[in-house]
C-alpha cells in the first residue's frame, strides 16, 4: 500500500487497527498475508539524502555569518567614517538593515538543520524497525503454513501466530504513527522557518529591494521578535501584489509616501494598509496621518495585540478583553481584523481623529471596542439564540465578509483532540497559517465548545494565543494543543475547532 | 541632527566595491546551498513534508536573492555617489577657476 501522504498513512493505520481488532487464531493466516501486503512499503524517505540537506543548511548557516558581520560593519563603521551627510546616513542605515536581515539566515538555517537531522534519525530508526517487523511477519507466516519446510498448514501454530501477529501489527501501527508525528514536526518547523523569510515574501514584486529590506525588518514594538513583524509574510506578499497592480500615477504617489516616511515602521504600516486593500486615496490619507507621529505612537494605535510579548494586552493601561460573557467570538474577530488592517486599528483607537482627545481617551476607545464587538456579534448571530454566543458559521461568515481586507477566506474545521487523525492535521494547518502571517480563531471547551481564542503566533514548539476572556497573550505547547491541555492559555482544555484560511 | 557633508570620494569608491564582493560571496553561498537542496525529489517522503520543504527552499532562495540584489544596488549606488562627488568637486573647481578673474585676462 502506498504511503506518500498523510491520508494514505492514516488509512493504513486505521486498516491495521481493524485487522488487529478482528484478529483470532481462525483468521490469523489470512490476516498475516493481508498485513504483509499492507506494510510491504517502508515509511518513504531517504535518511542519507535528508542528512545531506541538513549539512547543506549547516554549511550555508556558517558561511552567511561572516557576510552578515561584514555588511553590518560597513554600515556601522566604514561608511560613517568616510561619508557624512544625509546620503551617507541613508546608505549606512540601509547597510545595517541589510546586515540584520542577512544575519537572520544563520539561526533559521541552523534550526532547519536540527529539524532535518531529527527527522532523518527518526526515519532511519523507523525504516529499520519496519524491515525487522516485515521479516518477522514473513517468518510468522512461514511457521504457520509450513511443516519441516513443506507448504503444509500447521494448525498447532495458529494460537502462537495470532499472539505474535498481534504484537507485530501493533509494532507496525507504532511505526506509522511515529512516522506521521515526525513528519508533522518537520513540516511545522519548516513552515516556521519559511515564514521568517520576510524579504523573500516580496521578492517577486516591483518594489525596490531597499524598500523591501526597510519594511520587513520592523516589529510592532520596534525590533523583530518572534511573530511580531508589522508586515507578516502573507501581508508582505499581498502588499507587493497590490503595489504591482497600481497604475503609474498611483504607484508614484505611493512611492512618494514611502520616501517621506520617517522610519521603517512607518513604511511597514503603509505597506500593510496597501495589503489590506484600501484605495490609494485612503492609504495616502493614512500616510499623512501617521507620518508626523512617533514609532511608539504607531505601535500603540495600530497594533493592539503584540504576538511577541506575553502578558496582558492593554491599551492605555486598560485590559483589551471581551466586554460581556458572549462576545468572545466577536472580540476575537475584532482583534484578528485589527492585526490585518492598520486603518481599522486606527479607527478603533482614534475614531479617525487622532488629535481629538474626546475620541482618543481610554473611555472613548473602550466604548468603540464595545460597540464594535456588539455590531460584530449581531451580524454573526443572526437566526441564532443570542445568549449562546457566536456559532462557528457566524464567525466564518463575519470573517469572510472581510476577505478582501484579510487577504483570504476562512473555513471552519471541527477538531477531536482524542483522535490523532483529527487533531494533528488541524494543528499542522493552523500553525502553517500562522507561520504564513495569518491569525487563526480556535474554538475551545471542556465538555462542550464554549469559547473562542485567537492563535496569533508560533515560536519553536510554542503557540502564542490571545484569550479575549481575560485579555492575556499566553504561550502553550503544541503537545498541549494535541493532548487537551490548553487551559493555561485558553481558559478551556480542549480544541474543538479551528477557523483556517482556505 | 545630521552632520554637514564630508566625503572622501576615493575611499568611498573603494569601499563601494565591498558590497559587490559581499554580494558575490552571498551568491556563492546561495548557489552551493541550492545545488544540494534545490531538487529534493522524493527524499523527504510524505508529500506534505516535501511541500513544506519546497516552500522553505523557495522562500529562502528569494530571501537571499533580495539581499544579493540590494548589496549590488548599494555597491553601484555608493560608487556612483563617489563618482558624482568627484565630478561635482572637479566641476566646482573648474567653475571657480573659470570665474577666477585672473584667468580671464
Amino acid at each position: 500500500m502506498t504511503t506518500t501522504d498523510y491520508v494514505q498513512v492514516s488509512t493504513l493505520i486505521n486498516r491495521l487497527r481493524q485487522v488487529l481488532e478482528a484478529l483470532n487464531p481462525a483468521n490469523a493466516v489470512s490476516a498475516v498475508v493481508t498485513v504483509i501486503g499492507m506494510v510491504s512499503e517502508p515509511p518513504p524517505g531517504d535518511p542519507d539524502r535528508i542528512e545531506e540537506f541538513a549539512t547543506a543548511f549547516a554549511v550555508a548557516a556558517g558561511d552567511v555569518g561572516p557576510v552578515a558581520t561584514d555588511v553590518q560593519r560597513l554600515g556601522t563603521q566604514r561608511l560613517p567614517e568616510i561619508w557624512r551627510g544625509v546620503a551617507g546616513v541613508s546608505a549606512a542605515e540601509l547597510m545595517i538593515a541589510t546586515g540584520r536581515l542577512v544575519e537572520q539566515t544563520t539561526p533559521q538555517f541552523t534550526r532547519t538543520r536540527g529539524a532535518l537531522e531529527a527527522y532523518a534519525a527518526e526515519l532511519r530508526t523507523l525504516r529499520t524497525q519496519h524491515a525487522d517487523l516485515h521479516a518477522a511477519l514473513h517468518d510468522a507466516w512461514r511457521d504457520a503454513t509450513h511443516i519441516a519446510g513443506f507448504p503444509v498448514p500447521d494448525p498447532t501454530a495458529l494460537d502462537d501466530l495470532a499472539r505474535s501477529l498481534a504484537q507485530l501489527i501493533a509494532g507496525c501501527i507504532e511505526v506509522y504513527d511515529r512516522y506521521v508525528v515526525a513528519g508533522d514536526a518537520l513540516a511545522i518547523a519548516l513552515g516556521d522557518v519559511a515564514g521568517k523569510a520576510r524579504a523573500g515574501a516580496m521578492a517577486d514584486s516591483n518594489l525596490p529591494p531597499a524598500t523591501i529590506v526597510l519594511t520587513t525588518g520592523s516589529g510592532v514594538d520596534g525590533s523583530l521578535n518572534g511573530d511580531n513583524a508589522i508586515l507578516a509574510g502573507a501581508q508582505a506578499t499581498r502588499a507587493a501584489d497590490r503595489y504591482g497592480q497600481l497604475g503609474p500615477e498611483d504607484r508614484k504617489r505611493f512611492a512618494e509616501l514611502l520616501s517621506q516616511a520617517p522610519s521603517q515602521a512607518h513604511r511597514a504600516y503603509l505597506l500593510k494598509a496597501l495589503a489590506a486593500g484600501h484605495p490609494i486615496d485612503d492609504v495616502v490619507a493614512f500616510g499623512r496621518t501617521i507620518n508626523g507621529r512617533t514609532e511608539s505612537w504607531l505601535h500603540q494605535h495600530l497594533s493592539l495585540v503584540n504576538p511577541g510579548q506575553t502578558g496582558t494586552a492593554t491599551y492605555d493601561g486598560k485590559r483589551l478583553d471581551q466586554y460581556n460573557g458572549v462576545t468572545c467570538g466577536s472580540m476575537t474577530t475584532v482583534v484578528l481584523r485589527s492585526m490585518a488592517d492598520p486603518l481599522y486599528a486606527l479607527h478603533l483607537t482614534t475614531g479617525g481623529q487622532p488629535d481629538n482627545s474626546e475620541l482618543t481617551n481610554i473611555e472613548a476607545v473602550q466604548r468603540r471596542l464595545e460597540e464594535e464587538q456588539q455590531a460584530t456579534y449581531e451580524r454573526s448571530t443572526r437566526n441564532w439564540p443570542p445568549q449562546l454566543g457566536t456559532p462557528p458559521w457566524g464567525l466564518i461568515g463575519e470573517l469572510n465578509s472581510h476577505a478582501d481586507t484579510l487577504g483570504t477566506e476562512y473555513e471552519f474545521r471541527l477538531v477531536d483532540d482524542t483522535d490523532a487523525g483529527s487533531v494533528n492535521p488541524a494543528l499542522r494547518d493552523a500553525v502553517t497559517a500562522v507561520n504564513a502571517g495569518h491569525t487563526v480563531p480556535v474554538l475551545v471547551g471542556d465538555s462542550y465548545p464554549a469559547h473562542y481564542v485567537l492563535l496569533i503566533g508560533h515560536e519553536g514548539s510554542d503557540l502564542v494565543v490571545y484569550n479575549p476572556g481575560n485579555g492575556q497573550v499566553g504561550r502553550v505547547g503544541q503537545d498541549d494543543f494535541r493532548n487537551g491541555n490548553l487551559g493555561a492559555a485558553a481558559g478551556f482544555r480542549h480544541a474543538n475547532g479551528v477557523a483556517l484560511p482556505s | 541632527m545630521t552632520e554637514s557633508i564630508q566625503v572622501r570620494p576615493e575611499l568611498l569608491r573603494q569601499t563601494g566595491q565591498i558590497p559587490c564582493q559581499l554580494a558575490a560571496e552571498l551568491r556563492g553561498v546561495r548557489d552551493r546551498w541550492n545545488t544540494v537542496v534545490g531538487s529534493p525529489g522524493d527524499a523527504l517522503g510524505l508529500v506534505e513534508v516535501a511541500t513544506a520543504f519546497d516552500n522553505l527552499h523557495d522562500r529562502w532562495y528569494d530571501e537571499l536573492s533580495v539581499h544579493i540584489r540590494l548589496l549590488e544596488e548599494l555597491c553601484r549606488g555608493v560608487v556612483l555617489s563617489a563618482d558624482e562627488y568627484t565630478t561635482s568637486d572637479d566641476n566646482a573647481s573648474t567653475r571657480l577657476g573659470d570665474d577666477d578673474p585672473a584667468k580671464k585676462v
